[in-house]
């Protein structure tokens, strides 16, 4: 909800968002119904389930990944997008989020999970700021190949023999 | 050449993970060096969707999400405690990891290596449940070694649960998406940027809900 929030936050200072929300939860006929009712048809999209096949697809349209939880301990989409050149933006209740995303540079770190803040963000952001949040994703995402990541397993395996 | 000189024929490592769709550590798996065979175990879900544990709801807190519990069924304790293996890996740390060790009274060799992500103070209410602590300090005796995705959660298997700094590793080990799909989307991904940023303030925010995925995980 606070993702839609945002976007109803960011038209109100005069930018134009759109917003994909994948999956379905709990919430997603209350999300449907606040969708209608505040007229964001046209802005937020609710798309159910992406296959994993379609999912670099889905990364490859979109600029920046949004984390809005309150609660989550490593996110694996955050990796997932990283992995793909896309900034993440988190709060920093995600556990990732100071492991995953160097705030400024490959990502934003938010204090709180609030969509005034997040806009306010978002909003303040240049051009060169955008170029730099995707370089650095682009950078941080190449430590995150398989081939790299199961060297800590391996070593694991050897050390117990 | 002796028998005892060939290789064995059952997988030398089990992975015992949630369900199929922690596709990470099938990438990962496939990148360990010839030679080294894994075979999966999914507690949670079977292969075939079909749920093989149990969760147990303990508290519902306004505004969050539910303390509980998720135990695996009879089924899936079995094969985990029967599973030849002589190593087995947990991408878990409660009660699942606690059953892999509980199968060394059968198999002495086995080896556990327990996997954590993250400190576990960002997993939700259940975690300041206060018997969790020792009843977690209890399951980490049989395991022989720790990797730590993060230094946090390091710092949590040694202050918190007191583990030895011999017995855990820490390396990133969390990966992305496969190689295969890496190159061409990074290029999409660049030329998507350098369009939204030319438009100035247009852009598209891409937003995944973890609780989302709940009982759909096949489907991601």
């Amino acid at each position: 909800m606070v993702a839609v929030d945002l976007v109803a936050e960011l038209a109100t200072r005069g930018i134009t968002a759109t917003l994909t929300i994948y999956g379905r939860g709990q919430q997603h006929d209350e999300l449907a119904r606040r969708i209608a009712s505040d007229g964001l048809g046209e802005r937020v999209r609710l798309a159910g389930f992406v296959d994993r096949d379609d999912l670099a697809a889905s990364f490859a349209e979109h600029d920046l990944l949004l984390v809005p939880s309150s609660e989550d301990l490593m996110p694996r989409v955050a990796c997932e997008a990283m992995s793909c050149g896309l900034p993440v933006m988190a709060g920093t209740m995600i556990g990732a989020a100071h492991a995953l995303i160097d705030d400024g540079v490959n990502g934003l770190v938010m204090s709180s999970v609030d969509a005034e803040l997040w806009a306010e963000r978002l909003a303040g952001l240049s051009s060169d700021d955008w170029a730099r949040l995707v370089a650095g994703a682009s950078a941080r995402g190449t430590g995150l190949t398989s081939a790299r990541c199961v060297e800590p397993i391996h070593a694991a395996l050897v050390a117990v023999g | 050449m002796t028998a005892g000189a060939t290789r064995p024929a059952q997988p030398e490592v089990l992975w015992v993970r949630r369900a199929p769709s922690d596709h990470p550590f099938a990438a990962l798996a496939a990148e360990l060096p010839p030679g080294i065979s894994v075979r999966f175990l999914d507690w949670d879900e079977a292969p075939d969707g079909s749920k093989r544990s149990r969760a147990l709801q303990l508290a519902k807190l306004p505004g969050r999400e539910p303390i509980a519990i998720t135990l695996p069924r009879w089924s899936a304790i079995r094969s985990l405690l029967t599973a030849p293996e002589r190593s087995v890996i947990v991408n878990a740390q409660g009660i699942v990891c606690f059953l892999a060790t509980l199968g060394r009274l059968r198999r002495p060799r086995r080896k556990v290596i327990s996997l954590i992500e993250h400190h576990p103070q960002f997993g939700g209410p259940s975690i300041h449940v206060l018997w969790k602590r020792p009843i977690r300090r209890l399951f980490t005796v049989g395991v022989h070694r720790f990797v730590a995705n993060t230094t946090n959660g390091a710092q949590w298997l040694i202050d918190g649960l007191g583990v030895s700094p011999a017995r855990v590793g820490t390396g990133w080990y969390m990966a992305g998406l496969p190689e295969a799909r890496l190159t061409r989307v990074v290029r999409c991904a660049w030329r998507s940027s350098a369009r939204s940023i030319r438009a100035s303030s247009r852009w598209s925010p891409w937003i995944w809900s973890p609780s989302s995925l709940h009982g759909e995980s096949r489907r991601r």
